[in-house]
């Protein structure tokens, strides 16, 4: 095995969860997978300690109880994640790693991707989340060491000491760049390994729209805003994150889903959840300031969205919406737009009828 | 035949039935078919002890009824306006072995069961004739009226039955009632005994007799001595009042309640009830009572009395120690233990092993060299020291002694002082008995408990979860990382081959 289970858990696993050092070793396989199984069947220290820290996550995102067992489907997407970041090693990546064992390794961990039936009830999505929630967020320190003859590069891994032996006499100079894992140069199986990964956790995909890699898309999450605990949960964020932050992020989502084409269901959970959005915004002021935007990019405007929404017609009923200031104020921002877009308003609204209609 | 009313059921075949608020079928009478008298009186018996019978009286009947075979039986009748009450009576016929139906005019279906906790309807109404029909689960039987027993007359006709517990309660007023020739003397016995009485005289008026018994009744408050005297006296009647119409002689009792049913005894008329002449007097008009002073002869006059002034002196001849002897017999309850102060390490680990009722039932109090238990109840959970057990109220006497002389509790009480607030301690091993102030012990569950060093934590704020991100780390993984990498695991015959 590459690594002994309970490392695995210590420093894979547990670093995942909370943060800190992830240490990438070699790749697990399908062998690895059983000794992990074996091992964690008892409780473990190493165990107790993650699920304590899932639990911990869970508690702060949802008032129910979330079981977070370190289950099968678990390890698997662990052993995924590792091998998906073992796919950035410079190990991997010397001339005589032959290609085969490398397509057998993506195909291994794109089944361990595959083989977990996607979370239905929030509860899964929260137990996901406590477990992946930082795969996107993974970061890297990459050092370059600079001297008279050359340079070295080391790609997540400390420079060795012999190198800063005479320093001056040499012109050492060292150069430390910290990346995020997900925006550096992926390869192709990388990124589809990644797209399968955020599948696997909704919740995670929905609460980092503005993400760089890969973009943010309502299609394979909008259903998952049918349950309501859910959609308040992502729409508590948003709001805490603030909607000048993700709001172009979700904007420009919202037109990619509407050129999609065959997304009605999907078009009126986001327009949905949009509304939403402005209506808590709504309930708590009633300054206009976060209505402002860029007219020449209308696509990448939240506000813009809302005011399509509601010449489409999505917007729920005055009544529905309790306080009748509440109301006023939502009638009032969703005719904003209008005014600083002209024609580009009704084109829009064209659009997302036509899309509706479709 | 019966069938079960079911729950929410409004309609029933039997006329005059109806769901009550709790679902019950109900009508307006209850029906208790009874074999024979006695029952009937036991069945009021139990009736006047549970609750008053005026509210009853009104509509109440009880009737003698024929089978269409000429067998007898009784039926009582008696109005329910809720299924509370007709569970009452269902109880009380239950006890007397009769049977509880329930209906309004002519069909009385039976009351409810266990079987049946809503009651019965039935599936057809019987079409025979009769003034009552009953159903019950195995019979539908039809009863016709032969004649009525009023109450009224049932009650009075009753003969007194012989109560030995029958006793006055204190202060409690009293009525003699005397023959002609008596009064007179038993009126100047109590005024001689300074007990206020008063007279009245009185015909009695007796079935079968047109002229009415002359008797003397005397109102008073007597002492039991004089009761035992009085009862034991011929031509003398102790009665005690049971309302204020009504008197019954002490050592019998009436086999209902009287109190219950006062609405059956005129205003106009005093009632007595004599157990040992097995009859009962009737006073037309009332009683008129005069006292006792202006009837007394007092007799010529009285001689001077020459009072001698007398003061008791001193007994100190006839002063008797109190001694603690050793005593055989059975062991009595113990109340108390001493246990010596060295013995105290073996109470605490007792303590622990205590159940908590018997911890709750301990009192304790420390001393200079032992430590008194009381409890109480026994105290038998703790087999430590001296055990004592209480002769008189607060006095404490260990097992396996007496005191001597042996006088009467109340009178080593009045002579120790001991009570509520004292507690006196006799033993063997000194001569001067220990007395100690209630107050002094206190609940063993409050003294049991050592006092508990705290630490005092300030609470400190939720830890919150680290929200530092993942650094990536890319261990050395060698020159082939990916050799014997095994996407599938290998079967045995894999590995075999």
């Amino acid at each position: 095995m590459a690594l002994l289970p309970e490392t695995f858990l210590r420093e894979f696993v547990l670093p995942l969860v909370v943060g800190g050092e992830l240490h990438v070793h070699r790749p697990l396989d399908a062998e690895d997978l059983v000794s992990l199984e074996a091992e964690f069947v008892t409780v473990t220290e190493e165990s107790l300690e993650v699920e304590q820290a899932r639990q911990a996550i869970a508690a702060e995102l949802w008032l129910y109880p979330v079981p977070t067992p370190l289950d099968r489907p678990s390890l698997e997407l662990a052993a995924a994640v590792h091998n998906l970041l073992f796919l950035s090693h410079p190990g991997a990546k010397r001339w005589w790693v032959r290609s085969s064992p490398m397509r057998r390794l993506v195909s291994f961990t794109e089944a361990c991707l595959r083989r977990p039936s996607p979370p239905r009830t929030g509860n899964e999505l929260i137990a996901r989340h406590t477990l992946l929630g930082k795969a996107l967020e993974i970061t890297r320190t990459d050092v370059e060491i600079r001297f008279w003859a050359g340079r070295r590069r080391f790609i997540g891994q400390e420079p060795p000491r012999r190198l800063f032996r005479w320093k001056e006499l040499r012109g050492v100079r060292e150069l430390r760049q910290q990346v995020t894992w997900a925006e550096t140069e992926l390869t192709q199986e990388q990124q589809q390994l990644l797209q399968l990964l955020l599948r696997q956790s909704p919740l995670t995909d929905l609460l980092s729209p503005g993400r760089a890699f890969p973009l943010f898309d309502w299609l394979p999450v909008a259903e998952y805003l049918a349950d309501p605990r859910t959609c308040r949960l992502v729409c508590h964020r948003y709001l805490e994150t603030g909607l000048d932050q993700v709001g172009p992020a979700l904007a420009q989502a919202f037109w990619r889903l509407v050129d999609g084409g065959n997304n009605q269901q999907a078009l009126q959970m986001v327009s949905g959840l949009v509304v939403y959005l402005y209506a808590a915004t709504a309930l708590t002021t009633e300054k206009k300031d976060h209505m402002r935007f860029d007219a020449n990019h209308p696509m990448e405007a939240l506000p813009v969205v809302l005011m399509v929404a509601a010449r489409c017609g999505l917007v729920p009923e005055p009544s529905l919406l309790g306080d009748g200031r509440v109301q006023q104020r939502l009638v009032d921002w969703s005719g904003l737009p209008a005014a600083s877009l002209g024609a580009v308003a009704d084109e829009l609204t064209h659009r997302l009828g036509q899309a509706l209609a479709a | 035949m019966l069938e079960h009313v079911t729950a929410n059921q409004t309609r029933f075949v039997a006329p005059g039935l109806s769901a009550d608020s709790r679902g019950i079928a109900l009508g307006r009478y209850c029906v208790v078919l009874l074999p024979s008298i006695d029952r009937v009186v036991g069945l009021f018996r139990g009736l006047s002890e549970r609750g008053s019978l005026d509210d009853l009286l009104a509509s109440l009947k009880i009737l003698q009824v024929l089978t269409p075979l000429k067998s007898r039986e009784f039926i009582v009748q008696i109005p329910v306006l809720s299924s509370h009450v007709a569970d009452g009576v269902a109880a009380a016929v239950a006890l007397m072995g009769g049977l509880t139906f329930t209906g309004s005019a002519k069909h009385f279906v039976r009351y409810r069961d266990s079987g049946s906790p809503l009651g019965y309807d039935v599936d057809n109404l019987h079409p025979g004739a009769g003034d009552f029909i009953l159903y019950a689960a195995d019979f539908v039987q039809a009863y016709n009226r032969e004649r009525d027993l009023p109450f009224a007359r049932l009650v009075l006709s009753l003969s007194l039955e012989l109560d030995r517990r029958s006793e006055l309660l204190p202060d409690q007023t009293t009525l003699l009632r005397t023959v002609p020739g008596l009064w007179r003397v038993v009126t100047a016995y109590l005024h001689r005994n300074n007990l206020p009485c008063e007279v009245a005289a009185c015909d009695a008026q007796r079935h079968g007799r047109s002229e009415g018994e002359r008797f003397y009744l005397i109102r008073c408050r007597l002492h039991p001595r004089m009761v035992r005297l009085f009862r034991t006296t011929p031509g003398i009647e102790v009665h005690q009042m049971v309302t204020e119409r009504v008197a019954v002689q002490l050592g019998y009792r009436h086999p209902l309640e009287l109190g219950s049913c006062g609405s059956i005894f005129d205003n106009d008329r005093f009632y007595l009830f004599s157990g040992q002449r097995k009859c009962l007097d009737v006073v037309l008009g009332g009683v008129s009572f005069f006292t006792s002073q202006a009837l007394v002869q007092l007799g010529s006059a009285a001689e001077s009395v020459t009072h001698q002034p007398f003061s008791p002196g001193e007994v100190g001849g006839v002063q008797v120690p109190l001694k603690l002897v050793t005593a055989s017999g059975p062991r009595p309850a113990v109340r108390a233990s001493r246990i010596p102060l060295v013995h105290a390490g073996w109470l605490k680990k007792l303590v622990y092993l205590l159940p908590p009722q018997a911890l709750e039932r301990y009192h304790i109090c420390v001393a200079a060299e032992s430590i008194y238990l009381l409890s109480d109840a026994e105290v038998e959970f703790v087999p430590l020291g001296t055990l004592f057990y209480q002769v008189a109220l607060g006095i404490l006497v260990p097992v396996g002694y007496e005191l001597l002389p042996r006088v009467h509790p109340e009178v080593l009480v009045q002579h120790m002082g001991t009570g509520q607030e004292k507690l006196i301690f006799f033993s063997p091993d000194s001569e001067r008995p220990v007395e100690l102030d209630r107050s002094g012990f206190a609940p063993l569950t409050r003294r049991a408990l050592a006092r508990v060093e705290v630490q005092r934590v300030t609470p400190e704020p939720t830890p919150e979860v680290e929200s530092a991100s993942a650094r990536m780390v890319n261990d050395p993984i060698g020159t082939f990382p990916l050799w014997g990498f095994t996407p599938a695991t290998k079967t045995k015959k894999e590995e075999g081959g």
